[in-house]
């Protein structure tokens, strides 16, 4: 739910990989197997990467419309990958970006040195769906 | 004070912005605002009408008044001005060639946010977001993915209690409405009938 992002404090980068699942909404089970798969993926970046933002197409969360603790996770295993990116970049990770940014102004306190910039500026073409 | 949101619910353009905004007002604040559904094309010449005490205000000062009154609930009024009026003139047409321009231009704002302004809900995705439920024209439009970004947007929010949970009272509340008027009808005709007898 979009009113989740409110509720919780925000995590310290360094605290994420120890997040209290509990605190996030219960998962179903195909949630699970998509948490498992992605905690397994993401130990393997930048392979798999492309799949990623694949996923977050029609996704606001990893896992769905809510927050959980794989989001947590898989950011602080993606983020550092991202501050490599250049706008040339940008078209084919764009929701990853977003999910990035997103996750960086709400769920997790990251140091300044390592905050991703988002430069809003950069046109990309509209994605069609196969 | 108390507030009263009349929505007319056979509006052409159904005040949806309204509705949803009066939800967050209800679940953000102490105040109240209790909402009537009228099942009628409009209330008072308009598509809505809310009511604080002795003053009315109808259509666009709805929204206004409720942003002015509920800057907490309703945030980044300012900002979100810009997207009511991109909402109500873009994106409530029908013509789907003008309709398809805006479109893109809502989903190429969308592919780097996951909220209209800034990381949390605004009075821009409240006023946008009320504007494509209440287009039939973009039903299909969101279902099929045409605009990847717009769609993941719509649905995220309509998870929300205050998106999509306000709609389907809406729904509900109207029906009820509707069923409420036919069995008075239904009622009135019998007695009719058991008078001419």
């Amino acid at each position: 739910m979009a009113d989740l992002t409110t509720k919780f404090q925000k995590l310290a980068l360094s605290e994420v990989e120890s997040a209290d699942a509990s605190k996030f909404v219960e998962l179903t089970s195909e949630q699970k197997a998509l948490e498992s798969q992605w905690l397994t993926l993401s130990s393997r970046f930048p392979d798999s990467i492309e799949e990623l933002n694949e996923s977050l197409k029609n996704k606001t969360y990893l896992l769905g419309n809510a927050p959980s603790a794989a989001d947590l996770v898989v950011f602080s295993r993606t983020l550092p990958l991202a501050l490599k990116w250049t706008t040339a970049d940008y078209a084919s990770k764009r929701h990853i970006l977003r999910w990035l940014d997103l996750l960086q102004n709400t769920l997790v306190e990251v140091p300044q040195d390592s905050k991703l910039t988002i430069d809003f500026s950069v046109e990309v073409p509209r994605e069609i769906k196969e | 004070m108390s507030y009263t949101l009349a929505i007319a619910a056979k509006a052409p353009v159904v005040a949806y912005p309204a509705l949803i905004a009066a939800a967050f007002v209800n679940t953000t604040s102490d105040a109240s605002v209790s909402i009537d559904f009228i099942d009628e094309k409009e209330v008072d010449g308009s598509a809505s009408k809310l009511t604080k005490g002795e003053e009315t205000f109808k259509g666009d000062a709805v929204l206004e008044k409720l942003a002015a009154d509920f800057p907490e609930s309703l945030k980044e009024f300012t900002e979100s001005k810009q997207w009511i009026e991109f909402g109500q003139s873009e994106l409530s047409v029908k013509d789907f060639k003008k309709l398809s321009l805006s479109l893109e231009k809502l989903d190429a704002h969308l592919n780097y946010r996951a909220f209209i302004l800034g990381y949390q809900v605004t009075l821009a995705d409240i006023a946008a977001w009320g504007s494509i439920r209440g287009n039939a024209v973009m039903t299909s439009v969101i279902r099929n993915q045409t605009y990847i970004n717009i769609s993941r947007w719509f649905s995220f929010l309509e998870t929300d209690k205050r998106f999509g949970g306000v709609l389907s009272l809406f729904t509900e509340a109207i029906a009820e409405v509707r069923k409420q008027a036919k069995a008075n009808q239904a009622a009135s005709g019998k007695k009719k009938e058991t008078h001419k007898a």
